[in-house]
């Protein structure tokens, strides 16, 4: 039938372009979504599958492309529902419910790390201390600075993401944060005492 | 709550650029009056600096990228996914 293999051909052809479009501006992004996965699962595996779902789904509404202001933010937001979504009933999310209550940390200053980091930059220890301070966070802690410090997504940007209030974000970045210098005291036997702000912490 | 205080408290919104404008003039008129305010920011500031440079997203391994694909999406007979108009 002439007729309808002319149609088929027409209906093809965009949509082999668009899908070429779609992998272009998708596959961009595939390390940042893959290290997300792999915090929101904590294991590989896991990553893997949601990764390669967030991708497939991405890709069923990639027709309202033109109306997504935010194409990064978007795919981790796809990434977190099919997460929620799947892994909701597993108790690891519930462990941090208290976390968020202390809202007032104690502020840790960077001048010791500073000072202490001088000396390890060329000792090549460097990136992996960071690392294992960040894997050691708690979840929420540790996706609040992944969105943030790695990538560069602001504090609105990161309430929708992880669907909490924009407070919710400051506190668990501040929180992050200062665990993460706390720990990296810690690792290189600096003091980690807050001793840097009397009058905040004088009350406390 | 003091201005050193209030200070501290905001440090990561102000290096953020995430604070109202107003809220971080007051910071920075603050800092202006503040030695010691002053320093902690730049070392914060410092702190983070030299973070985000450490924390590269490590490549996604290879595996994960071989198993995207979404040619596989559509089958080959496409007389069964009619486009929406």
């Amino acid at each position: 039938m002439e007729t309808g293999g002319l149609l088929a051909y027409v209906a093809v052809a965009p949509e082999e372009a668009r899908k070429d479009e779609f992998e272009e501006i998708t596959l961009k992004y595939l390390d940042s979504l893959y290290g997300f996965a792999l915090v929101l699962t904590g294991n590989s595996d896991d990553a893997h599958d949601l990764v390669q779902d967030a991708y497939l789904r991405a890709y069923r509404f990639y027709h309202r492309y033109e109306q997504i202001t935010n194409y990064k933010a978007w795919l981790f937001t796809i990434t977190k529902n099919l997460f929620i979504n799947r892994y909701h009933q597993r108790a690891r999310e519930v462990s941090l419910t208290e976390l968020e209550i202390v809202d007032d940390d104690p502020y840790e200053s960077p001048k010791e790390i500073l000072v202490a980091a001088r000396g390890r930059h060329e000792k090549g220890v460097f990136r992996q201390d960071f690392q294992r301070a960040v894997d050691a966070l708690p979840e929420k802690l540790r996706l609040a600075v992944l969105l943030k410090d790695i990538e560069g997504f602001d504090y609105k940007e990161i309430a929708e993401i992880m669907s909490c209030p924009l407070g919710t974000v400051m506190s668990r970045l501040s929180r992050g944060r200062n665990l993460l210098k706390k720990s990296l005291k810690d690792y290189w036997g600096t003091p980690s005492r807050v001793s840097d702000v009397p009058s905040a912490h004088a009350v406390a | 709550m003091d201005d050193c205080t209030a200070t501290v408290k905001r440090i990561y919104p102000y290096l953020d650029g995430e604070l109202a404008p107003a809220e971080s003039l007051d910071i920075d008129t603050h800092l202006q009056q503040c030695a010691p305010c002053r320093e902690r920011v730049l070392a914060e500031r410092e702190f983070l600096t030299m973070f985000r440079a450490q924390l590269i997203n490590p490549p996604a391994p290879a595996s994960v990228r071989s198993r995207l694909s979404v040619r596989e999406v559509l089958p080959a007979d496409r007389s069964t996914d009619q486009p929406k108009s």
